[in-house]
């Protein structure tokens, strides 16, 4: 069992390829890793409660970690009420702690 | 600072940690970091006249532009700030008079090509459409294009800008080459929204679908594929501007989306455009795919964002935030903004621009400066030369000028903190309107 690290920058509007990290970090929860997904710049976007096509409710409820850079977040004015159940939010130094952890691959989107 | 720093580190570690093959190891070029002051000037026209063509006393073209450099309108400073002023009524009048054989009245719009080397101003009671230098500001090409230019809006490619013809009911596409100086209307590519059909096979203008054909405002996307044009009696077309003749590959009726649309803004990969009028006020998403000549009409259906009809509004300019996280539109009428979530397209907030600064400022076009913590607004005058209905005097404002917004809460709401004076006394009567207003990033 391995740590899968996530840091997914891309706007989920605009790029359609974010559903690869969704599908990715998926099956690898499945086969039993440790999965987080960071989400920087645009890639905070998906965060919003009602933001539209947004499948991180999902992802949350099956065990995947999901952390949101907070200075992301702010200049996005996004708050922390309007978050997704089950996305917390999170700080560089907490992504570069995730970094230096063993048996961590990261995987930058 | 330190939040470079770790971004630095960040690409380090991940340089030496194993990745999966679709990774990609790079700082975005928008990255979050927006201190880069980047240098911008806030250009406003006045569209009233300057100049006295026929010698009887009265004020017959022209039009006054100014140039603000971005740094002297943080709020403390903004009121004494001292534009640079050209006066639309000498050299360019006299190019547009010797290519043309007329004086241009009336500028309205204007944007910037997307090299921001050379200004492109619509006149919209005469037709004209000119060309300035963006550095020198020297004229350096005039055309009429017919009755009336509205707008004339550049491609983000620069090989063309599409012409709204208001009164001419024309769609007509200026083909360019900013590097040679060669602008040449093309009129095998106009359409005429007077006698033209529609995919469906629907005249274009027509008493029931779209009573009033004229075209206001044409909205370009960022790939120059389509161009969202509005319609003065209601009524929408989407517009091929590559095809020639151009091309109407969506088409929608009045009721679909109402009059008088001028504000239109991408983002979140959906063009967002409204209706104005002084009691209409409403804004639409549309998507930027599915269009094809085979749908039927109104498809594919935009999202009705929010609807103020039955108010006082005219609504009018709009803009993006920073990152295009929410879309603000201003109500020229209803001297307020309102700001759209742009991943749900829900209304978040409203918030009114009276107060101290402006008691009616009649907010008309809006823009942003690069680093997003200001919005610009032209602030239309008592006596408002466009746009007005004067059983509601929805465009007239007390206070003509350039106002300034802070935007707070990274986009959510903002205030109203600063208005700089632009004003033209003529026999004591306050002639100042400014309505074209954009943003220049200085290279």
């Amino acid at each position: 069992m391995a740590n899968y690290l996530f840091i997914e920058s891309r706007d989920p509007f605009e790029s359609r390829d974010t559903r690869f990290v969704e599908e990715t970090a998926t099956a690898l929860k499945q086969r039993g890793n440790d999965v987080t997904i960071f989400l920087l710049q645009n890639g905070v976007f998906a965060s919003r409660q009602n933001a539209r096509n947004s499948n991180l409710a999902g992802l949350a409820q099956t065990g995947i970690r999901i952390l949101a850079d907070d200075f992301s977040l702010l200049e996005r004015g996004i708050t922390t009420a309007e978050l997704v159940s089950g996305i917390q939010p999170s700080d560089i130094e907490t992504l570069v702690d995730l970094l230096v952890q063993r048996d961590t691959k990261a995987i930058w989107h | 600072m330190k939040r470079k720093l770790f971004f630095l580190l960040l690409l380090g570690m991940l340089g030496g940690l194993a990745t999966l093959g679709r990774a990609t190891i790079a700082v975005r070029p928008d990255g979050d970091d927006h201190e880069d002051n980047a240098r911008y000037e806030v250009w406003v026209i006045d569209q009233s006249n300057t100049r006295d063509e026929d010698g009887n006393g009265t004020l017959d073209s022209g039009g006054t532009l100014y140039i603000f450099e971005g740094n002297d309108l943080s709020h403390d400073q903004a009121p004494s700030a001292v534009p640079e002023v050209v006066d639309l009524g000498s050299a360019a009048r006299d190019l547009c008079l010797a290519q043309t054989g007329t004086a241009p009245v009336r500028p309205h719009m204007f944007f910037f090509n997307r090299a921001g080397s050379h200004t492109v101003i619509a006149f919209v009671a005469s037709g004209h459409v000119l060309f300035l230098d963006t550095m020198s500001k020297a004229p350096v090409q005039c055309m009429d294009v017919g009755v009336q230019a509205h707008a004339a809006v550049p491609s983000n490619d620069q090989t063309f800008i599409v012409v709204a013809n208001q009164n001419g009911r024309l769609l007509q596409r200026i083909n360019t080459n900013y590097q040679t100086n060669t602008f040449t209307l093309d009129n095998a590519a106009t359409i005429n929204f007077a006698t033209c059909t529609t995919p469906s096979g629907a005249p274009c203008q027509d008493a029931i679908l779209r009573p009033d054909a004229r075209p206001v405002c044409p909205v370009i996307d960022n790939c120059d594929r389509f161009a969202f044009v509005t319609l003065a009696g209601g009524g929408l077309f989407v517009v091929d501007p590559n095809t020639t003749p151009m091309s109407i590959v969506a088409e929608y009726d009045k009721s679909t989306v109402h009059p008088d649309g001028c504000g239109g803004v991408q983002a979140r990969s959906r063009m967002y455009i409204n209706s104005g009028g002084a009691t209409e006020g409403d804004l639409y998403s549309f998507p930027l795919s599915g269009y094809r000549s085979t749908n039927p009409p109104n498809a594919p259906m935009p999202t009705l964002v929010y609807t103020h009809d039955g108010t006082n509004s005219d609504s009018h300019g709009a803009v993006a935030t920073l990152h295009e996280s929410y879309v603000w539109v201003a109500e020229r009428f209803g001297n307020n903004i309102t700001v759209v979530d742009t991943t749900s397209d829900a209304v978040i907030n409203q918030f009114s621009l009276v107060g101290d600064v402006s008691n009616d400022p009649a907010p008309d076009l809006l823009d942003i400066s690069p680093d997003g913590k200001y919005i610009f607004m032209a602030l239309r005058g008592p006596n408002p030369l466009t746009g007005n209905n004067p059983t509601f005097n929805n465009a007239v404002g007390s206070t003509p000028g350039l106002g300034v917004i802070r935007v707070k809460q990274g986009g959510k709401t903002g205030k109203f903190v600063a208005r700089i004076p632009i004003s033209h006394m003529v026999a004591g009567v306050e002639r100042a309107d400014p309505h074209g207003m954009r943003v220049l990033i200085k290279q």
